[in-house]
């Protein structure tokens, strides 16, 4: 027992010294997701990232309310209060009345202000957010003309913290707006706008109330009328809001008071030769008077058609639209997928906004294929990044930052299609299938014919499982599905060694996952159609060699897992290439789902797959 | 009497002892807990290198040429999709490229240049192109008895190439 404890001791501080070279970048403080991504190049430790179905984080909320007797020239206050969801060492504080400040700085509809000319501020100084405590800002004033005001609270972050958190999206800034009135009769806090508030007699406009005569007062009539028949649009706007998944970035709000057009989304698709709608993309767009006082919004996804309401702007000299979209959902985030263009107009009926192709069909896909392989496999993953990078030779996925990069040689068309589903396979064993082993276990140069090693063709092979499981899905070439089982695996030869070929063991998982006489060869005698048990023997088994318990680490443990014991005869003839210590002698624990598998079955599978044998 | 099975090219690579530990043996638990625990104290973030798993390249050669109308016209922008066959019936009818990626736009003067790729080992393999001279209009079909060399591109290696010029009827 001394002598083994000894051995064990000397294995650990092999471990402790291997750890300590190998998690350096690990032990240094502050290290997040943002920093993983800066240096994706570099070695580092993987973390595992937790993303949520909601991407944004709000660094801040802010509530804010108006007191006071709101007559004119009397004094009022608004208190504004702060939290920091995130802690922030340096953000700016501003206060506002855009109403206010823009009759003072210029004369009030005699010249438009510039787009992007910041308006005075009432209040402005930088806080420090330290932790979730809030922040109470105070501000007296008075308002010395009747009409209707606004009181605008915004928060903006200039100091440098992640704009990550636990790989979400961290938001910079915050604002929040209090609408009232000033009134001889005492004047009320409306908080949102309320087009109610304003007399009949008065101009149908925001700030100082002047009272209008003649053609402006008919005019002003018929914005209200309208005004009023946009009532049925905000509720259907609330509608579409209501159904969006992902939340609004922090400060928008919704009023709906303009009409809205149909809009589609579209990109081309080189493979179907046609422009193919862009479904479940996020669509964010507002519109904006001239100074810069957003008018009417929209937050949501694009239905299947590629369609979202959009903008419609009737008076484009005083007002634009700006339309923004991004190729995310809940499942995958494709890096760089996103712009924006200045629209508006009510008259043009359905118009179709084509965008970038490839980022495009990369979202397509993987936004199809993800709830496939959930439904294969029986497993799920965080969201995913993909990148598509030019100079990326053919396609890779990188744990640390948990990212797919593709390049333009592995898209469209039918390898396309089955990269995206290959690497899909290794990002979901990565972050729901026990992981991959700690380094690349191929040689550069692999082919999914080659025999290299039992864990490169472990790795490989399920991924090219769950490539060719697209198969279902998209009806990707034959070639493809050359490695679907053993009788269409023309890339084995019988008499090798199987183990060690990435296409030998993709058709040996699939042929355990089929369906009873699928490929015609090896025998099936139970009915399994699904990978279910084949990604819960990855995810749960644990094998023991030496004094160490480890994950599956290639098709030797699989299969001991499999059959649920180590045959010796099994162990001491097959899989030869691992070496005699490192060879599993017991297991640890099971996948509970391969208790249905009988070993005699997977045993013929494995034998005819692997070995070519009967 | 079972076959010897075939032994690999190369040998299995030693497991990561060191951040693949799940456990140890239970006999020598107790001698090494006082490790375990320093592990586990400096380690407490997780102890694993990223991993990048590239995938490895494919062998490309290039296809060139023009694409004219029927009066032998420059078909300007369209677009061209080279693809590899190992089957000629396939290659003739363009199905079942091995092919992906961007596909090739012709120039001013209708000429094109695209790389053809394939998952393959080296090997000569048929190449059919897929013309469609304006987006969503029909398309065409043509090569599927030429034939190129693919190769791994390698830095300072010159691809093989073959040139298809194609007459749009």
């Amino acid at each position: 027992m001394r002598a083994n404890a000894r051995q064990s001791v000397l294995g650990l501080l092999t471990a402790l010294a291997g750890c300590l070279s190998a998690c350096r970048d690990s032990l240094a403080p502050g290290r997040d997701a943002a920093s993983l991504r800066a240096d994706e190049a570099a070695s580092g430790k993987a973390d595992s990232l937790v993303i949520s179905e909601a991407p944004v984080v709000q660094r801040f909320s802010i509530s804010a309310v108006v007191s006071g007797s709101l007559r004119p020239g009397a004094p009022a206050a608004v208190s504004a209060s702060i939290v920091a969801n995130v802690p922030t060492q340096s953000a700016d504080v501003s206060i506002v009345f855009p109403e206010l400040d823009g009759t003072q700085a210029i004369t009030r509809r005699a010249q438009a202000k510039r787009v992007g000319t910041a308006l005075p501020s009432a209040y402005y100084a930088a806080h420090t957010f330290p932790s979730a405590q809030p922040s109470q800002i105070n501000l007296s004033f008075s308002i010395g003309r009747a009409g209707y005001y606004r009181a605008v609270v915004s928060v903006v972050q200039r100091s440098n913290e992640a704009s990550v958190k636990d790989g979400r999206w961290v938001t910079t800034a915050a604002t929040t707006e209090v609408w009232f009135t000033i009134d001889e009769t005492g004047g009320r806090v409306t908080g949102l706008f309320d087009a109610g508030t304003i007399p009949d007699s008065a101009d149908f406009e925001p700030g100082e109330r002047s009272y209008l005569v003649g053609l402006a007062a008919k005019r002003a009539m018929e914005l209200r009328a309208s005004r009023a028949a946009d009532s049925e649009l905000a509720r259907a706007g609330a509608r579409v809001l209501g159904r969006a998944k992902l939340n609004a970035p922090s400060g928008i709000s919704h009023r709906v008071s303009r009409e809205r057009t149909a809009r589609q989304l579209v990109y081309h698709n080189p493979d179907a030769n046609q422009l193919q709608p862009v479904a479940g993309a996020i669509v964010y767009w507002y519109i904006s008077d001239t100074f810069g006082n957003t008018t009417d919004s929209y937050y949501g996804e694009t239905d299947s058609n590629g369609a979202y309401p959009g903008p419609c702007v009737p008076y484009p000299a005083l007002e634009y639209a700006s339309v923004s979209y991004a190729l995310e959902n809940g499942d995958v985030r494709v890096v760089g997928g996103s712009g924006s263009w200045i629209e508006g107009n009510c008259d043009l009926g359905m118009l179709s906004n084509e965008i970038e192709s490839e980022r495009a069909w990369l979202f397509s896909r993987n936004r199809q294929f993800i709830p496939f392989s959930r439904g294969l496999l029986n497993a799920a993953r965080p969201l995913i990044e993909v990148v598509y990078d030019l100079n990326e030779p053919l396609a890779r996925y990188h744990s640390g930052p948990d990212r797919v990069v593709t390049g333009p040689n592995a898209i469209f068309f039918d390898y396309g299609r089955f990269v995206v589903a290959h690497e899909y396979g290794h990002a979901i064993q990565e972050k729901a299938l026990g992981g991959l082993a700690s380094t690349n276990q191929c040689p550069d140069l692999h082919q999914i014919f080659g025999y290299y090693n039992l864990s490169c063709a472990y790795q490989e092979g399920f991924a090219d499982f769950v490539g060719v499981a697209s198969e279902n899905l998209w009806n990707v070439a034959p070639y493809y599905a050359r490695i679907v089982d053993y009788t269409n695996n023309t890339y084995y030869t019988p008499g090798t060694d199987g183990s060690i070929q990435e296409a030998a063991v993709a058709a040996m998982m699939y042929d355990l996952a089929d369906a009873p006489g699928g490929d015609g060869g090896a025998s099936e005698p139970w009915d399994i159609t699904s990978g279910e048990r084949v990604a819960a023997t990855m995810r749960d088994c644990r094998v023991r060699y030496s004094a160490f318990t480890v994950k599956v680490r290639g098709a030797d443990d699989f299969i001991y897992c499999a059959e649920r014991t180590i045959n010796s005869a099994v162990r001491s003839t097959y899989f030869q290439t691992r070496p005699s210590a490192q060879r599993a002698t017991s297991i640890t624990a099971n996948a509970t789902p391969s208790a249905n598998w009988p070993a005699t079955g997977v045993r013929s599978v494995w034998r005819k797959n692997l070995y070519g044998l009967n | 009497m079972e076959p010897t099975p075939f032994r690999g090219y190369s040998r299995e690579q030693v497991p990561d002892a060191s951040c693949g530990l799940l456990g140890h043996d239970s006999r020598s638990r107790r001698a090494a807990s006082w490790l375990l625990l320093a592990v586990a104290a400096i380690t407490s973030g997780g102890c694993r290198n990223s991993v990048t798993i590239h995938e490895s390249p494919l062998i490309a050669a290039v296809v060139y040429g023009r694409v004219t109308n029927a009066l032998g016209d420059a078909v300007v922008n369209a677009e061209v999709m080279a693809s590899a066959h190992e089957d000629s019936a396939d290659c003739l009818a363009g199905r079942n490229g091995l092919s992906g990626g961007v596909p090739a736009r012709t120039d001013a003067r209708g000429y094109y240049r695209d790389n053809v790729t394939a998952p393959l080992l080296p090997a000569e393999l048929c190449v059919s192109l897929r013309v469609v001279p304006v987006r969503g209009g029909p398309v065409a079909i043509a090569g599927g008895d030429k034939k190129v060399r693919l190769r791994y591109p390698e830095a300072g290696r010159i691809l093989d190439s073959v040139s298809v010029d194609v007459r749009i009827p």
